[in-house]
């Protein structure tokens, strides 16, 4: 990392000609990657991602560069030609003191992966791979595919803050395919966290793999979803990326600080069904999502986005926050040195309530119990979204009768989570990664079963 | 630089190195209320390697372009060969190039004002409540690959972008729609790109769902991009020999009706002349009248299906041999877009999809996609659709008869393939609200 010399110089620089606040992030990341097919390894790599991003603040506009040159004078160089283009008075800055931002670290990794054999990796893929071909004779292709990344961050701003972090994250992936005939269905799971090698020994990789299995081999069996407005019965752990992509969204000040979106100037106001709470918490220990300090330094923080369904908070960063006269809320992510920060989702779950999922399903006369969410979209501005379901049921009369492929869920956020008319008490969260224009970074959703009085669900079923 | 790696691979016992290198700067502003609110300028280098080792292949990448890293760069290559029983075959002809594709730029100062003017004209447009992107950007980038057989080819090239985002609202009904242009931004036509962007967000307000049914639908030459940048897959010899693809052993059969398709590299955006293995690209057609042709290989499926190999092997820095068509295309009609709505007595025109990643099955080819458009009647469009659903297989939906319109264009640029088509109209798409 850089020398805190270095650092005051290039701060002081990016501060020469106007600006008032400037900070530096360098980022060092060192990461494996192993994916093999049919027991196979496919491929094998790892790299450095190495660079240094610097922004600067003059009210509520930035300036963002990055470069990955770590020599001072050209560091100097980038830091003062940044500050030139925001074409504003001299600045008094003479010298920064920094503090150094301490913490108890949350997330340490017991096993670094840096020192664990790459062929110890590789065998977690062929146990992986073994468990899903022997679950059933269907099963034609497994692949699996090993993560793990180290991430040495530094950011240091014109306001003293000097934070350091290591975040050390491992994670993998199976799909498994099941063939019959010229059909093929596939079924998925991809569990992380912010663990080192250790989060393989606490994993029943047989359990995953069974279960990726289990999915793709019940979907062949399956029939057309037939479309509709129909209750919809939606379980825990990834269901949760419904209430992240159609509601978490629009409580980023990224989409409140500019006054658009569903949720502007609207706390203190009821904004869902009065069944649901939930919560944005980077705290929890080890969560593929959390955090020790955000991209800006501070520390992440456990925050109420809804209570009773009555809107409570917003997940702010701090050039937002200058925007909405509001305090960071430890939101601040980026991808990479790439991407300039902004409020993003950590851990963001939909508490659990009172009901029970067999009654949710017992009390529908006509439905869709989805088992497994695939992945969606939303557009934050209208709240409109769209969701795959990867594992789905039909209820009929209270029983679940067939198993869908195909079907899409669609509707309107807001809307949807006002529809909400039961809350499980099955809590789960699940792992992801989600993309927006400060990069792809690792969140975790998650969701008791939600039971939708009434939804859209796309489907070429009769 | 590179020779120093080849030096030092042939000391740690590498026998072959393959180098790709990417430098690349970029500069974007964004306007906002009058202002800049985001100026970004940046300057990156990456470095990644490919190595045989014994019997294997190990990939490795680094962005700290300094020789003290090569010792851990190439180790790192040594420790992933050590995990594979088979090796990469790698480009074995002496090929040299060196090719320059310069387009005219504007200074920073005239990039700043344009992204100025843009935005606040944007926003005297009708109906627009706010401006979400108002962006100029440009960038250049020198991509060179380099091998131990004597491979050194180098490309550099330009580009500048605008790029607009507006929201639109009547009442309480907002809309958003999007517009960019690519090119010699001295040449941009700023009234057609805001009406355009503003025009499309427009005419989408007021939509409501229609019934549920099955309806002739002309599907917008977006929405038919998107569909083949999610199907070309399906063309990956990779996927082929892994059994993930329906054209296993499909070459010569007849499977998409009249349906031409090909990849013409040198079309688009911009030119490749070569991929990231160093072989040179062509063009050539992937299905021709519905008969499946050919399929995309790298140089490890070539040679592991005995077939030649055509030029798609495509990698960043970082990542490893990946299969991917360079520009996609479905050539062009001749029959205009309104001559194709006469046609319709019932029917939708679906200008927008969502959901591609997750509503659609690359195995099974099945799609169930999130839709906007407008319902045709008796030939007109008539009003705006939203909250629908539209369902059908890729592989069937060429089998129909179809009809092609005269307005072909590239999709939007983003990562290595673009993708071309025309509007076309479907006999029969199921439509679900």
């Amino acid at each position: 990392m850089l020398h805190p010399a270095t650092v005051e110089r290039v701060l002081l620089a990016a501060l020469s000609y106007g600006g008032d606040f400037a900070e530096v992030f360098v980022e060092n990341k060192i990461e494996q990657n192993i994916s093999m097919v049919k027991g196979e390894v496919e491929k094998a790599r790892s790299g450095q991602d190495f660079g240094i991003g610097i922004r600067i603040f003059h009210g509520s506009d930035y300036l963002y560069t990055y470069t990955s040159n770590e020599d001072e004078e050209h560091l100097i160089k980038t830091a003062r030609l940044l500050s030139q283009a925001a074409q504003k008075s001299e600045h008094r800055n003479k010298t920064i003191t920094f503090q150094k931002r301490s913490f108890v670290p949350r997330h340490l990794a017991q096993i670094d992966p840096r020192v664990v054999s790459i062929h110890q990796k590789r065998d977690v893929l062929a146990e992986l791979n073994h468990h899903a071909m022997a679950y059933h004779t269907a099963i034609s292709q497994v692949r699996t595919r090993y993560f793990d990344e180290t991430q040495k961050v530094l950011i240091a701003n014109s306001e003293g803050v000097w934070a350091e972090d290591i975040r050390v994250r491992t994670r993998t992936f199976i799909e498994a395919i099941a063939t019959e005939g010229n059909q093929k269905q596939r079924g998925y799971v991809a569990p992380g966290a912010q663990k080192g090698f250790e989060f393989y020994n606490e994993l029943d990789l047989r359990a995953l793999a069974e279960s990726a299995a289990d999915t793709a081999v019940r979907m062949l069996e399956a029939k057309p979803c037939p479309g509709g407005k129909m209750p919809v019965v939606i379980d825990n752990g990834f269901g949760g990326v419904i209430f992240h992509e159609a509601c978490g969204h629009g409580m980023e000040a990224t989409a409140v600080a500019k006054g658009k979106g569903p949720y502007a100037g609207k706390l203190g106001q009821t904004v869902v069904s009065a069944k649901i709470s939930a919560v944005d918490d980077g705290t929890i220990n080890n969560e593929w999502g959390s955090l020790n300090i955000d991209d800006e330094g501070t520390p992440a923080k456990r925050n109420v986005l809804i209570k009773k369904g009555i809107l409570k908070g917003y997940l702010v960063d701090k050039l937002n926050g200058r925007r909405m006269g509001m305090e960071s809320t430890g939101s601040s992510r980026r991808q990479s040195y790439r991407f300039a920060p902004t409020s993003r989702m950590t851990n963001t779950y939909i508490l659990g309530g009172a009901d029970k999922l067999e009654d949710m399903i017992a009390t529908t006369e006509y439905g869709l119990y989805a088992k497994t969410m695939g992945g969606g979209s939303v557009n934050t501005t209208t709240g409109d979204f769209n969701f795959a379901v990867l594992e789905g049921y039909m209820i009929e009369n209270g029983k679940l009768t067939y198993p869908v492929k195909g079907a899409t869920l669609i509707g309107n956020g807001r809307q949807t989570m006002y529809d909400v008319d039961m809350v499980g008490n099955n809590f789960l969260p699940g792992q992801g990664m989600c993309g927006s224009i400060s990069g792809s970074i690792p969140v975790n959703v998650g969701q008791p079963a939600l039971r939708v009085s009434q939804l859209t669900v796309g489907g070429s079923g009769q | 630089m590179i020779q120093q790696l080849f030096e030092l691979a042939e000391k740690k016992r590498i026998a072959e190195l393959e180098v790709l290198t990417n430098q690349s700067s970029n500069f974007s502003v964004q306007a906002y209320e009058g202002k800049i609110e985001s100026y970004k300028k940046t300057n990156t280098a990456g470095l990644g390697v490919r190595g045989t080792y014994q019997a294997g292949t190990g990939y490795a990448y680094t962005e700290r372009l300094r020789p003290p890293e090569f010792e851990t760069l190439l180790d790192m290559v040594k420790d992933n060969a050590s995990l594979m029983k088979e090796k990469e075959p790698m480009f074995q002809k002496k090929e040299v190039g060196n090719w320059h594709d310069s387009q005219p730029d504007l200074t920073e100062k005239e990039k700043i004002t344009l992204a100025l003017e843009l935005e606040s004209q944007a926003r005297l447009a009708e109906e627009v409540s706010d401006v979400s992107y108002a962006m100029i950007s440009s960038g250049e980038s020198t991509r060179q690959i380099a091998n131990t057989h004597g491979l050194n080819k180098i490309y550099r090239s330009n580009y500048s972008m605008a790029y607009l985002s507006v929201i639109v609202k009547r009442g309480e009904e907002v809309e958003t729609d999007s517009a960019y242009y690519i090119g010699d931004l001295s040449k941009l036509d700023r009234v057609k790109l805001i009406d355009e962007a503003v025009g499309k967000a427009r005419r989408k307000l007021g939509g409501k769902p229609m019934p549920v049914g099955r309806y002739q639908a002309v599907l917008d030459r977006r929405v038919v991009c998107s569909l083949l940048g999610v199907y070309s897959g399906i063309f990956s010899a990779r996927n082929v020999l892994q059994g993930t693809s329906r054209l296993e052993g499909q070459l010569g059969e007849k499977l998409f009706g009249s349906l031409d398709l090909l990849d013409d590299p040198l079309s688009g955006h911009e030119r490749i002349l070569f991929d990231d293995e160093g072989m040179d690209t062509s063009t050539r057609y992937l299905v021709r009248d519905g008969v499946v042709e050919s399929y995309l290989h790298s140089l490890q499926t070539a040679a592991e299906m005995r077939q030649a190999p055509t030029g798609h092997g495509i990698r960043s820095y970082k990542g490893t041999v990946q299969i991917a068509p360079h520009r996609l295309q479905i050539p062009n009609g001749t029959t205009g877009l309104n001559n194709l709505f006469t046609e319709i007595t019932n029917g939708i025109y679906i200008t927008d999809v969502q959901g591609l990643h997750s509503g659609t099955n690359t195995v099974s080819g099945d799609f169930s996609l999130a839709a906007q458009g407008f319902r045709i009647e008796n030939g007109q469009i008539t009003s705006p659709v939203k909250e629908i659903t539209i369902a059908h297989n890729f592989f069937d939906m060429f089998t129909q008869p179809i009809k092609k319109a005269d307005d072909f264009d590239f999709s939007m640029p983003g990562g290595h393939s673009q993708y071309g088509a025309p509007s076309i109209l479907f006999e029969t798409i199921a439509v679900s609200s």
